[in-house]
């Protein structure tokens, strides 16, 4: 029998940061999680593809300011949507086979956009009514800087409560929504910078939030605020237009020298095993459902492991559990 | 031949398309879901797919440089991709081996970005001028030797090889496809040529690749993983180790199920439906030919 799968989609516009999140994920992970006895093993593919990509972050801090791409490339599908394979991560004890596999989706930002095709958006309904958590990266600084003018243009919120209200109706299983918002050094300085920082998400993100907290939704719904500073060593300066109007964002080094180090960026895995934690207790007998009740319940070492590990959930100086507490251990 | 540019323009709305020749909108080439370009190659590293399928040829060369200052509105430098597909004949297989000969050199970068621009005003944000396009097959066409385009002239090594994608093999490949042209064609998807950052060794011969080469295998020379002939009779050592690893679940299932069968046998035969007269002769005989069968088993 294959490994069971976990699946999570990484939902957001073009240029928002998903990939750049993963990336980071993907790097501190193993630094992360050194004291516990859990192991999260990529597959052959992923790990290099990652590799490449995080050199391609790491070369973001080659110069002391630079423009707008704190970021990677954008993600592109040749052959249609649903063809990039996902990013495949084993998880369980160390030094042991994995038991169970997590499995995030990537895909091109423009697949809600206005121009999509059908079949594009069906693809994104598909994989977030599949996936159990969400990971929505948020362009901190579009969300922040002139009073978070750029946030529309660049983040699309209401794009992204569309996509939910398409795949949610219905939904009578637990779900995980993770808000992460990224480049978000300049933003998480003091508490009290960090606070605004959580206020903002949740004044942005207010229609999806309510939509989250309805009546048919609200029973089945965790949702957190989790900020990741995806490249560490970077922090934003100033936006200025370049000679088509279009506003550039500059981004500088926090001083000559530094280093690419992200921060954070293991918080949305603990959450979403913190989440899964949960998930073992809620006793429905369908595949999943029993497969993590399984999968934690029979080994009492990886339950305690996955305890450890998802014990550091921050949840505060930026961090908040929005609703749906009880799905969190 | 038909072209198709995969490109984007500057702002958010105009994220990465196809833009076909003939209709210029955006139309995936049907022939890539056949081929599966994201299971062989990561398009956002310099890559390259020569393939047949459904009776067609095509090439697919992706993360063509562009010239400084054409980004996006995130200020990364754009990309173009560019794929011609056309029916295989021996005619197309000579200028598309041609094209790939040049991809390889690194020759077409420049000449399609010349033809690539980033364009507020069209509906995809940029614009693609396929008569600059067409130019390239069209001079590649005319060009020099001997016009002989006879499929049953040209004798290339049908070996499968890999090697690592690097400069003196990427070069090598250009000048045998340029000069002996593709091995004839089979049934089904055929992959010729991939050049790629992605694959292992393990996973890009396991396509069945006639010439491979990538980022990660670290052989600077041609490597031979299976002989000429035979797509399934000789493989090499490497090949052969990993068939029989992956083979042997199916033999110890058989053993067990050979097994399984031999005891049922015995028991059905040691405890007979209706009793035995005691004079009979003990069962002896028939209980032993079975277990000696077991053990001469593997």
């Amino acid at each position: 029998m294959g490994l069971q799968e976990l699946q999570i989609t990484v939902l957001g516009a073009t240029g928002t940061g998903k990939t750049t999140l993963l990336t980071a994920m993907y790097e501190q992970f193993e630094n992360t999680i050194k004291d516990v006895d859990l192991e999260l093993t990529p597959d052959d593919e992923t790990s290099w593809t990652l590799q490449e990509k995080l050199i391609e972050l790491k070369s973001c801090l080659r110069v002391f300011e630079s423009k707008g791409r704190v970021g990677l490339e954008g993600t592109e599908e040749l052959s249609g949507p649903g063809t990039l394979p996902p990013f495949k991560f084993g998880l369980g004890k160390k030094h042991k086979s994995p038991s169970l596999q997590l499995s995030f989706r990537d895909y091109p930002g423009d697949y809600h956009a206005k121009d999509a095709t059908k079949e594009e958006r069906a693809y994104v309904n598909t994989i977030l009514k599949q996936s159990a958590a969400v990971l929505i990266p948020i362009d901190a600084p579009a969300l922040m800087e002139e009073k978070g003018r750029y946030h529309e243009e660049l983040n699309r919120p209401q794009q992204i409560k569309d996509i939910f209200k398409a795949s949610y109706k219905g939904l009578d299983s637990p779900k995980l929504v993770i808000f992460a918002p990224v480049k978000c050094e300049k933003y998480l300085q003091d508490e009290t910078a960090a606070r605004e920082l959580s206020r903002r998400v949740s004044e942005e993100y207010k229609g999806l939030l309510e939509y989250l907290k309805s009546e048919g939704l609200r029973p089945w719904i965790a949702s957190v605020i989790t900020p990741v500073q995806t490249v560490g060593g970077l922090i934003f300066s100033r936006i200025e237009p370049d000679k088509d109007g279009i506003p550039e964002f500059y981004f500088r080094q926090i001083r000559h020298g530094a280093e690419y180090n992200p921060k954070d960026s293991e918080q949305p895995l603990r959450y979403l095993l913190s989440f899964l934690l949960k998930l073992h207790l809620y006793q429905r007998n369908s595949g999943f459902f029993s497969f993590i009740r399984d999968w934690i319940g029979s080994d009492e070492h990886l339950k305690q492991a996955v305890m450890k590990f998802s014990r550091g959930c921050k949840d505060t100086d930026g961090f908040t559990v929005l609703a749906g507490k009880k799905w969190l251990s | 031949m038909t072209i198709y540019v995969h490109s984007r323009g500057k702002s958010q709305e105009h994220d990465y398309n196809w833009l076909e020749e003939a209709s210029q909108i955006s139309v995936i080439p049907e022939v890539l879901k056949s081929i599966k370009p994201e299971e062989l190659i990561n398009s956002q590293k310099p890559s390259m797919i020569l393939a047949r399928s459904g009776g067609q040829l095509i090439l697919l060369v992706t993360a063509l440089t562009t010239r400084d200052g054409r980004t996006d509105f995130m200020r990364r430098q754009i990309r173009n991709v560019i794929a011609w597909v056309e029916t295989d004949t021996s005619a197309s297989e000579r200028v598309l081996c041609k094209i790939a000969a040049q991809a390889l050199n690194g020759e077409l970068d420049r000449l399609v970005d010349s033809a690539v621009t980033n364009n507020a005003e069209s509906q995809y944000g940029f614009t693609a001028d396929f008569t600059q396009l067409k130019a390239i097959e069209n001079t590649l066409n005319n060009q020099g030797d001997d016009q002989d385009t006879d499929r049953q002239k040209y004798n290339p090594d049908t070996d499968l090889k890999v090697g690592k994608n690097s400069e003196p093999l990427r070069s090598d490949l250009a000048e045998q496809l340029a000069e002996y042209g593709l091995p004839k064609p089979t049934d089904g998807t055929q992959l010729l040529v991939v050049a790629t950052t992605l694959k292992s060794f393990d996973g890009l011969t396991s396509k069945n690749v006639w010439r491979g080469l990538s980022s990660r295998i670290e052989n600077e020379e041609w490597e031979v993983y299976k002989k000429k002939g035979a797509a399934t009779e000789q493989t090499s050592e490497r090949e052969q180790s990993a068939a029989t690893t992956k083979k042997s679940p199916i033999i110890t299932i058989l053993i067990l199920l050979i097994v399984v069968i031999v005891i049922a046998v015995l028991i059905s035969t040691l405890v007979p439906q209706n009793p035995q007269p005691k004079d009979q002769p003990p069962l002896q005989s028939s209980s032993v030919t079975p277990l000696n069968r077991v053990k001469i088993v593997p």
